[in-house]
């Protein structure tokens, strides 16, 4: 009986898995390869596109994907590491190439006709900032047209920080001019290298904003013991990445007006 | 099957003497020392410069990093092969005296722990990620950097430490 009731419990009452628009669909990358795209819809106009470091299928990603379509966000996560038969390793990231986010953002933008924001995570940030760096390069008159990036803990380091030197960034810092939100744990030493890092982004144009999250780690959300704080934050992600949204459009305001 | 007995017997040794490897990776540093004028968890100010002629580790830690918790007996066993000649520095990384205080009572370091509030001092030393250490000469000079935990009373550091003026 209890486990009858367990079971009805998670069908109907778990946000996210009843009456959902959900699914994956398959997009076209350049040289005939294709990617697996877990997509959320929404009638609402934003649409986020997330490089997830494990492709949207995290418990957390998964329900706050869910939750922003709840809340007018389209969601699109693209599983670019099985498009290339990649394992789930942050060196496999620096094997996709740029020309995949690319054609994904084209294609997210002229496909859904929504505006479109770009999220990723941790190691993934990388992959996503020197994708966007091209698209900008390539896309000069339609920067008006990207809502912005939020960017979760990122890790753009070039190599591991040497004690006693400036921390070195991989190239696609300070190459593109999209407003980004950087959201970082307050108990991560990578907190006290961001405001050399969002000073070289702001060199290439793009402005940032800096929130710290008291009380929780990088990763917070994929933490295997977790921190009270970091249970609460990550029941919360939506919530934050929704807000980053609105912030991202204060930040293009900022800038228009300038 | 003789084979496969060498090869588990070689990655054995390996990761045995793997406890020493760390060593090798303490990176030979020059350039200017920074300033390191702090309060002490007991509520002491604490000077760098008070320390000229004797050995400095100054240590950057902070109590969410596994690898600082790991490292901290070592250290305490170094200081206690190293004598009075040899100081320890623990810098926490901004973090509230309350949870520190925890910390150190669970992990108990034998070694001054001091206070950065506001990482004005961490910022001028260059630390960005935990744990990362320097060894500061007699003369006041950083003369190696690590980034990461290591054994910290193996006798190759004994060495390197007591080759230092």
């Amino acid at each position: 009986m209890k486990l009858v009731l367990a079971w009805l419990a998670v069908t109907f009452f778990i946000p996210g898995v009843w009456a959902r628009d959900t699914g994956v669909m398959t997009l076209d990358l350049v040289d005939e390869d294709s990617v697996d795209v877990r997509h959320y819809k929404s009638a609402g106009d934003k649409l986020l596109l997330g490089f997830a470091c494990d492709s949207g299928n995290g418990v957390a990603e998964m329900a706050a994907a869910a939750m922003l379509a709840d809340n007018e966000v389209e969601v699109w996560m693209p599983d670019l590491l099985s498009a290339h038969f990649l394992p789930d390793l942050k060196s496999s990231l620096r094997e996709i190439p740029d020309s995949d986010v690319v054609r994904l953002i084209n294609t997210a933008m002229d496909g859904s006709g929504k505006f479109v924001y770009l999220l990723s995570s941790g190691s993934g940030s990388a992959l996503l900032l020197r994708g966007l760096a091209e698209w900008e390069r390539q896309n000069p008159e339609r920067l008006n047209e990207l809502g912005g990036v939020v960017l979760l803990f990122p890790r753009l380091y070039a190599a591991s920080p040497e004690p006693g030197r400036e921390p070195l960034y991989i190239d696609a810092v300070g190459k593109t001019k999209t407003p980004v939100i950087i959201l970082e744990g307050e108990k991560t030493p990578n907190k006290w290298a961001l405001p050399a890092l969002a000073e070289k982004m702001r060199q290439g144009g793009s402005p940032v904003s800096i929130s710290i999250i008291p009380g929780v780690r990088g990763y917070f959300y994929k933490q295997k013991n977790p921190y009270v704080a970091e249970d609460i934050v990550s029941n919360q992600l939506s919530g934050l990445i929704k807000a980053s949204l609105v912030r991202l459009d204060w930040l293009r305001r900022d800038v228009a007006l300038r | 099957m003789k084979t496969r007995l060498v090869l588990f017997v070689t990655l054995c040794l390996c990761s045995i003497s793997g406890l020493n490897f760390a060593t090798s990776e303490l990176k030979p540093f020059t350039g200017h020392t920074p300033p390191l004028y702090l309060e002490s968890l007991d509520g002491e100010s604490v000077d760098l410069r008070d320390f000229r002629s004797k050995l400095l580790l100054v240590n950057f830690w902070a109590t969410y990093c596994p690898p600082c918790r790991v490292e901290i007996p070592s250290m305490n066993r170094l200081q206690a092969r190293m004598g009075d000649d040899f100081v320890i520095l623990a810098v926490n990384m901004g973090e509230s005296a309350d949870d520190v205080r925890r910390f150190v009572e669970e992990v108990e370091p034998e070694f001054r722990i001091l206070l950065d509030h506001d990482g004005s001092v961490l910022q001028e030393w260059k630390v960005f990620a935990v744990p990362s250490s320097f060894i500061v000469d007699r003369k006041g000079n950083i003369r190696y950097t690590l980034f990461g935990a290591t054994e910290w009373d193996s006798d190759e550091m004994i060495a390197l430490l007591a080759s230092l003026q």
